[in-house]
């Protein structure tokens, strides 16, 4: 009898488990980017985000300038840098898990309509997400200050430019609790 | 006629110890599947250890490499010790103890019938038949968790090297292809000895009451 009790706890042990690992997310992109670009990471408030990008610089090309949201600019030098980026969590859940509430937008943009443009989609699903965005607008920094957007109370989104000729490897793994 | 008596007796009291050994086969049921349970809950301890690893110490300073390797050899660690976990208990049966008797002849096997407990035999058979139906099953389960997994990593290592995803629908139905291609003896075995176990019960419930009819001095 003891061990048919045994057996139940572990049953819902195995439950509590599958249940906790149904709220880790990941996602990856990879991109060969020129000119100027940006890569943007973007996360649901209520979720964490661990986030490896690796830009891979060919030897023979010119060095890589990278320029973070805060003005702050690093000149690559090196064939391979990696850059480990960690959100974290910064609001609790609203709405309901029932309804999927996807939140899909342009951070930033003046308009609705400038479709080359980071797209972040995030939703209860798929709370984490990544993009890189080639030729972005000159102005692209300047619109960070400004949001114009509701939803930057329930979203996090941090980015950076990239300018000069690399492959982009970005892995997010999340968590939503 | 006493020869054949005691071969005949011989041959029913081995089929009874194998009855004894099915039946404790469905007693180490729970603990198979204890087992089985018990490797599931630290297999997915570990992944969730990794995976907040992951998260909160970066991609690169999370698990090692011997930390994956070890998870990927939990489940399958598991399950194997379940299955000889399984079969040392049932070689631990203790068979073959009526033999001393038998050779005693016809007298020998007479002793021996009429200390057999009808009743107790007949239930024995029946959960013997369900034991050697559970175990079955619950093998072939642990297996096709075995060879999913090993699918899994060679899709993981195909997707990699060829750049070809493999949807794990497919992975999982093609490794209970390959478990039930690999256990078609196994069942075809099974199949039969749960059918000689009926064709058993119904004789001996014959041969009960027929002996229950006669009067024997051993």
């Amino acid at each position: 009898m003891k061990k048919i009790w045994l057996i139940f706890v572990l049953a819902v042990i195995i439950v509590a488990q599958v249940t906790f690992m149904s709220s880790f997310y990941s996602t990856s992109t990879h991109s060969y980017v020129s000119g100027t670009s940006a890569v943007v990471v973007s996360k649901m408030k209520y979720a964490y985000a661990s986030t490896v990008i690796h830009i891979m610089r060919s030897p023979f090309s010119s060095p890589l300038t990278l320029i973070f949201s805060n003005g702050t600019q690093q000149e690559i030098t090196d064939s391979s840098y990696t850059i480990e980026l960690f959100l974290p969590r910064t609001g609790d859940f609203v709405g309901t898990y029932a309804s999927e509430t996807i939140i899909s937008t342009t951070p930033n943009s003046p308009t609705d309509s400038a479709d080359s443009l980071p797209r972040i989609t995030l939703s209860s699903k798929h709370p984490v997400d990544v993009d890189v965005v080639q030729s972005i607008p000159s102005n692209f920094l300047s619109w960070h200050g400004n949001p114009n957007y509701g939803y930057y109370d329930r979203i996090d989104v941090f980015w950076f430019e990239i300018q000069g000729e690399a492959n982009i490897f970005i892995t997010v793994s999340g968590m939503a609790i | 006629m006493e020869a054949t008596l005691s071969s005949k007796m011989a041959e029913f009291m081995t089929a009874l110890d194998q009855v004894k050994k099915y039946r404790t086969l469905l007693a180490s049921m729970t603990d198979f599947t204890l087992i089985v349970l018990a490797t599931v809950v630290v297999a997915l301890s570990v992944n969730i250890s990794m995976r907040l690893s992951t998260l909160f110490s970066g991609a690169n300073h999370g698990p090692s490499i011997a930390v994956g390797l070890l998870y990927l050899f939990i489940f399958p660690a598991g399950i194997i010790t379940a299955v000889f976990w399984v079969r040392r208990k049932m070689k631990s049966v203790k068979v073959g103890q009526w033999k001393n008797t038998l050779t005693e002849g016809a007298p020998g096997a007479i002793k021996l019938l009429q200390s057999l407990e009808w009743e107790s035999i007949f239930s024995g058979i029946r959960y013997a038949k369900l034991g050697f139906f559970l175990y079955g099953i619950a093998k072939i389960l642990a297996y096709w968790g075995l060879t999913s997994v090993f699918l899994f990593i060679s899709s993981g290592v195909v997707e990699v090297v060829l750049h070809i995803s493999v949807d794990y629908i497919v992975v999982m139905l093609f490794s209970l292809i390959i478990v039930l291609i690999l256990s078609r003896n196994d069942l075809r075995k099974r199949y039969d000895q749960i059918g000689r176990l009926d064709w058993l019960l119904w004789e001996l419930r014959w041969f009960e009451s027929e002996f229950r009819g006669a009067n024997f001095e051993a």
